[in-house]
């Protein structure tokens, strides 16, 4: 579980707070997709649920480990090491004698359950493959890390459209299929309405939009389009559906 | 060049082996630059002619030398994680302390040890145990433990944020790496059957040009040319140093001479885009 209270963050350089009284509850199991534009303090929102960088004020409250999936590949995976080692490194959290032949059985059993064919790149120096199946397999680790709250943050957003929507469907199938608790920004709209079980708008530091279930599926782009727009120019604060 | 030059510079080649290997841990499957050889070695040989001075047996000074310079580096490397000092400082400042103690164990600047018996076959048990060396470092290095070992030195923020305590293991290269300085220190020793306090001076430099030139000759793009490359170099590198004293260079050269051959061998791998 993740819970925000009353939070405040405030960089030198800025005036003003790039995280404003924000208040959030994410609950165990939960798929959140947040939206927003640049500098509305999605990634510092992240650091802070990450413990990278501490609030000015409030309190932030994290229940389980937490891994982050980033943008940049070399980020979360070793581009010297095979795909194997990778994955391999991502799935054991201790080192157990003979665990690593058994490892490879389940890597996969694993990689052919989802459908992708990494198999047969699994000796394959990671370095060697395209960047978008480097970063599905960095995904993939960071999904499979043993933590159960996992940040994905525009993990799509350097691959071309085909692949994106790749990633995004198997991104969604491990989430469910291992119960994790899962929070990801994005800059496509129609990913963050296809996927998720609760949509976050994020405005000046703020939740300007927060709705899930039914309510969620009953958005269409146009819609987010336009409130996304309201708020920009009125800055009324919360939005109620 | 005579049959004695090649024996005994493949002799010292092989013991010069040990540090570059040792060497070869911290800096490339750690990313961490290490110096404390240069205080390891010298100590692993005052220890080891201490002890069978006072008449332990050699297989139990041999013991213990790597077991001091194993303690070193450790040393060494808690001083740059704990007190954030940089390491290569941390490694010179452990070896400099180090030269008050192994003069304080020896008792003297030089001991010698011409009654004490030699090793035989020298050349033959040095080979063999480089190989059987090789063999299981390659094994450890690709089982579980040593994938989360090489992880450190490729990605520390990656091994962190996947549960590796990176320091634990900085402190196992270390120690493996100062064991082998220490061996070697008392393998020359035994070579030699002299103990002189000063003999640690440039092993440092020696075993990185070793390091180098192997890197240089086959290169480090797999786990094995890695692990090979410090011996292969070790060896080359001496030969190529007893060539140069054969040319008809005085004995005082030789510092000389080693300082120009590790600035060859760093303008080649530069030219061939080895990073150093």
């Amino acid at each position: 579980m993740i819970q925000l209270k009353a939070v405040y963050k405030t960089f030198n350089a800025m005036s003003r707070p790039v995280i404003n009284d924000f208040h959030l509850t994410i609950r165990p199991q939960e798929f959140c997709v947040m939206i927003g534009a640049n500098g509305s303090g999605k990634s510092t929102l992240f650091k802070l649920i990450n413990q990278e960088i501490k609030p000015d004020s409030g309190e932030v409250n994290v229940l389980g480990d937490v891994y982050s999936v980033k943008q940049q590949v070399k980020e979360g995976a070793i581009g010297d090491m095979t795909v194997f080692e990778n994955l391999a490194l991502a799935l054991m959290k201790y080192p157990k004698p003979l665990q690593y032949q058994r490892l490879r059985l389940t890597i996969i059993h694993l990689l052919e359950n989802l459908d992708t064919d990494l198999v047969q790149y699994l000796d394959y120096p990671l370095r060697t493959l395209s960047g978008g199946q480097q970063q599905v397999i960095a995904t993939l680790m960071g999904l499979y890390s043993n933590n159960p709250i996992v940040l994905l943050d525009e993990h799509t957003a350097a691959l071309d459209p085909r692949m994106q929507r790749y990633l995004m469907q198997l991104t969604n199938k491990v989430i469910k299929r291992l119960n994790l608790t899962a929070l990801m920004i994005t800059h496509q709209v129609e990913d963050a309405l296809q996927y998720g079980d609760r949509l976050l708008m994020i405005k000046e530091g703020r939740v300007a939009l927060d709705i899930r279930g039914l309510q969620k599926k009953a958005l269409t782009q146009k819609d987010v389009v336009g409130l996304y727009q309201l708020h920009t120019k009125t800055g009324r604060g919360e939005y109620e559906l | 060049m005579s049959y004695e030059l090649i024996y005994y510079g493949l002799l010292q080649g092989m013991i010069l082996g040990f540090v570059a290997f040792g060497m070869m841990v911290p800096f490339r499957l750690l990313a961490y630059s290490d110096l404390s050889a240069e205080g390891a070695y010298p100590l692993g040989g005052a220890v080891y002619t201490t002890m069978v001075l006072h008449g332990h047996s050699a297989d139990m000074a041999l013991v213990l030398s790597m077991v001091c310079g194993a303690c070193l580096s450790m040393c060494s490397g808690c001083i740059a994680m704990r007190l954030n000092v940089h390491s290569l400082l941390a490694g010179i400042l452990v070896s400099t302390m180090v030269y008050s103690l192994d003069l304080r164990l020896l008792g003297k600047p030089n001991v010698a040890l011409f009654t004490f018996t030699v090793l035989e076959n020298p050349l033959l048990k040095l080979f063999g145990g480089m190989i059987g060396l090789i063999m299981i470092i390659r094994y450890f290095l690709l089982t579980d433990y040593g994938l989360r070992f090489r992880a450190v030195g490729l990605h520390p923020r990656f091994s962190q944020a996947h549960g590796i305590k990176v320091s634990q293991q900085t402190y196992l290269g270390l120690g493996f790496a100062g064991m082998l300085y220490g061996f070697a220190g008392s393998l020359m020793v035994i070579m030699q059957q002299y103990m002189d306090v000063g003999m640690g001076m440039g092993i440092a430099i020696h075993g990185l040009a070793a390091m180098m030139i192997g890197e240089a000759m086959i290169g480090r793009e797999t786990l094995t040319k890695q692990l090979m490359s410090p011996i292969i170099g070790a060896v080359i590198y001496q030969q190529v140093i007893g060539l140069v004293m054969a040319g008809g260079f005085e004995p005082s050269d030789l510092k000389l001479v080693t300082g120009c051959v590790v600035l060859v061998v760093l303008f080649c791998s530069n030219k061939r885009g080895l990073s150093c």
